[in-house]
């Protein structure tokens, strides 16, 4: 139903933030892991969102047309920045020098990105809750 | 004055496709039962959303919610529209005769 077009695009930014915090909790578990199945330590993910559009019949002018269907994600990619050296040379994963690779995630960024995520959810929460109270206040035309 | 514009365009409108009052496709009865099946999907629809959470196969949560919503609207809708028939009906059994 059209009528639930709104409510649907907060829904798919809801689902966009869940994957965002998927990633970002992955980074912040994976924080030291030296170890992955590709080898080499743990790179940092970032989620990657694209505008979703959907063919729609336009009425009035009698053609089709691009609507927004709100957002979906096209995939998780990796950080290809630096990675960080660490000297530690008890490690396990420490090269002849003494050093381990280890993630390039900085804690600080993942917090201010899971700060960012929490809040876009709640704005995508109150939008919704606004299309919602658009409808119920539309029920009451000729109540009164 | 005309009463009712809207509807007299309404029915210029549909004068070629359906003249006849009694035209299966289109009387109120059937309007009426296709919206009231509309609504009924809906709830179907959250009830599944709502089975799929408890059982634990569901992907996320709001989308439960979503669909819960969606019923919930499209329900008071209906109730919205039984209201206003109800009323009119009222309107028509108090007419003096």
């Amino acid at each position: 139903m059209k009528a639930f077009q709104t409510m649907r695009i907060s829904s798919s930014g809801l689902s966009a933030e869940r994957l965002r915090m998927d990633t970002i909790s992955s980074n912040i578990a994976n924080a030291t892991t030296t170890r992955t199945e590709e080898g080499g330590p743990y790179r940092r993910k970032i989620a990657v969102f694209q505008e979703s559009l959907k063919n729609e019949m336009n009425i009035k002018f009698n053609k089709m047309q691009r609507v927004s269907n709100g957002v979906r994600a096209v995939g998780v990619i990796e950080d290809d920045s630096e990675l960080q050296r660490v000297f530690d040379p008890n490690h396990p994963d420490a090269n002849e020098e003494g050093y381990v690779l280890m993630p390039n995630i900085n804690i600080l960024n993942e917090m201010v990105d899971m700060i960012a995520a929490t809040r876009a959810y709640e704005a995508n929460v109150t939008a919704m809750n606004a299309s919602k109270s658009m409808l119920l206040k539309t029920l009451e035309i000729g109540k009164g | 004055m005309k009463i009712n514009p809207a509807m007299e365009a309404f029915l210029a409108q549909n004068q070629g496709t359906n003249t006849n009052n009694n035209d299966v496709k289109n009387n109120f009865g059937n309007i009426l039962k296709d919206e009231i099946n509309k609504v009924n999907e809906l709830q179907v629809r959250s009830d599944e959303a709502n089975q799929q959470l408890i059982a634990g196969e569901s992907e996320d949560m709001h989308s439960v919610l979503l669909a819960t919503e969606e019923a919930r609207l499209a329900l008071e809708m209906a109730v919205q529209i039984r209201n206003k028939l109800i009323e009119s009906y009222q309107e028509i059994n108090r007419m003096q005769l």
